[in-house]
């Protein structure tokens, strides 16, 4: 090692940064080197008032990042508030509806909703109730005689002797026409009756007893 | 808080998510950053807003920090780098209040007072090459090994050592211009 390797190896030596062989290398030329002895003081001296020379200094105004716990707290916060306030509404609405059970009616003209607990809740009877046995045993009774009717003209037509002229065959073909044509009225008679009971069952169950009367007359009236 | 958390382990708490614990490396490298800035720039108000940039880059970089031990060695890359922006800025306010008012402009002058002494040697590493300058701070003022030396200026070790010698003896020869001629 000669006085410029040495001296480049000042600083390292002084904070121990060397390794075991540089050092002894550095020891040995520093006890034969009083030049490098002399050089090696007044690095350290050197170095000693540099760092003396300039004091730290405190920063003026500290850096510090706004944490991000307390943003995700607080966005936290206004989520669960929202979200809690969503469900306990929704859930006061559902109670509502099964406390005071409200009536909804539906006309052409306007939409009513009645949240009193007396016309909410149903009546004496159900809705099943609506459509009264004397009722059904009226229907049943026109059914009965709309049948006995039909099979009347049919026995009637059957009971007309054939003949082979012409006329006859078709005073036959038109008697079949005719049959066929009654039997279609009568189709129709018993699916218009029974599309006025459904909806009279339907008005029923919404409106109540108020329009339990219904179901006969509309029924009598289309049947006429 | 654990005072007797590493920098790594710091760094990988920020890296989790938490904000606070880049807190704590402010907390603990603050005062060094600063104080390096403020030597190399001369310039409180520069070294604050250098040093504010430098902890808000690494923030937002420091998933991109391979070696986690090296955290503040990385963190005065960033702030050198700094430097050499605002170096490269027209109208460069550094150097200025490094040196003060006459102090360098009177060689020969009897100067016992150790205060003059002290402002004698800010104002030779003020004039120091920003490179010196760099190497000095960091290994007089700072305590940096030349390892982390190389990685902050982005340097071979060599270089850095042969930096270290140069602005020594610049130094020490601003010394000796500077001292009286009764005592040379």
């Amino acid at each position: 090692m000669n006085c410029d390797d040495c001296r480049k190896m000042i600083s390292e030596r002084a904070a121990g940064e060397l390794s075991p062989e540089q050092t002894s290398e550095f020891d040995t030329h520093q006890q034969i080197c009083a030049a490098c002895r002399e050089a090696v003081r007044d690095w350290q001296q050197l170095e000693v008032s540099l760092r003396s020379s300039w004091p730290s200094e405190d920063p003026m105004v500290p850096f510090f990042l706004p944490t991000a716990k307390v943003k995700s707290n607080w966005a936290h916060t206004v989520r669960s508030w929202v979200s809690a306030a969503s469900t306990a509404a929704v859930a006061a609405s559902l109670l509502l509806l099964v406390i005071f059970r409200p009536s909804i009616q539906y006309d052409p003209h306007q939409l009513s909703v009645n949240f009193s607990r007396a016309n909410s809740r149903p009546t004496t009877t159900s809705p099943v109730e609506a459509v009264s046995q004397a009722q059904v045993q009226a229907w049943v009774q026109a059914a009965f005689e709309q049948s006995m009717a039909r099979e009347q003209t049919r026995t009637q037509f059957a009971s007309q002797p054939a003949s082979n002229s012409p006329s006859d065959e078709e005073s036959r073909k038109v008697a079949q026409l005719a049959v066929q044509m009654e039997m279609i009225k009568e189709s129709q008679t018993a699916l218009w009756q029974q599309v006025q009971q459904h909806g009279v069952y339907l008005q029923s169950a919404w409106l109540g007893s108020s329009a339990r009367t219904a179901p006969d007359q509309n029924s009598g009236t289309n049947r006429q | 808080m654990k005072p007797t958390e590493t920098d790594r382990q710091l760094v990988e708490r920020v890296l989790d998510g938490n904000a606070e614990a880049f807190n704590l490396l402010v907390w603990r490298w603050q005062r060094q950053l600063f104080n390096f800035l403020l030597r190399f720039t001369g310039n409180r108000e520069l070294a604050q807003d250098i040093c504010q940039e430098a902890f808000l880059q690494s923030y937002v970089r420091l998933k991109d920090l391979r070696d986690k031990e090296k955290f503040v060695s990385w963190l005065f890359r960033i702030a050198v780098n700094l430097c050499r922006s605002e170096q490269r800025r027209p109208t460069l306010p550094m150097q200025d209040a490094a040196e003060p008012d006459g102090i360098g402009q009177m060689p020969g002058q009897i100067r016992s007072d150790a205060r003059e002494m002290q402002l004698t040697l800010r104002c030779l590493i003020a004039r120091l090459d920003p490179e010196l300058r760099k190497v000095v701070l960091l290994r007089v003022f700072h305590g940096f090994q030349f390892d982390e030396m190389a990685i902050i200026l982005d340097s071979p070790v060599s270089t850095v050592k042969s930096r270290l010698y140069r602005a020594f003896e610049e130094i020490r020869a601003g010394l000796e211009r500077q001292r009286p001629p009764s005592a040379s």
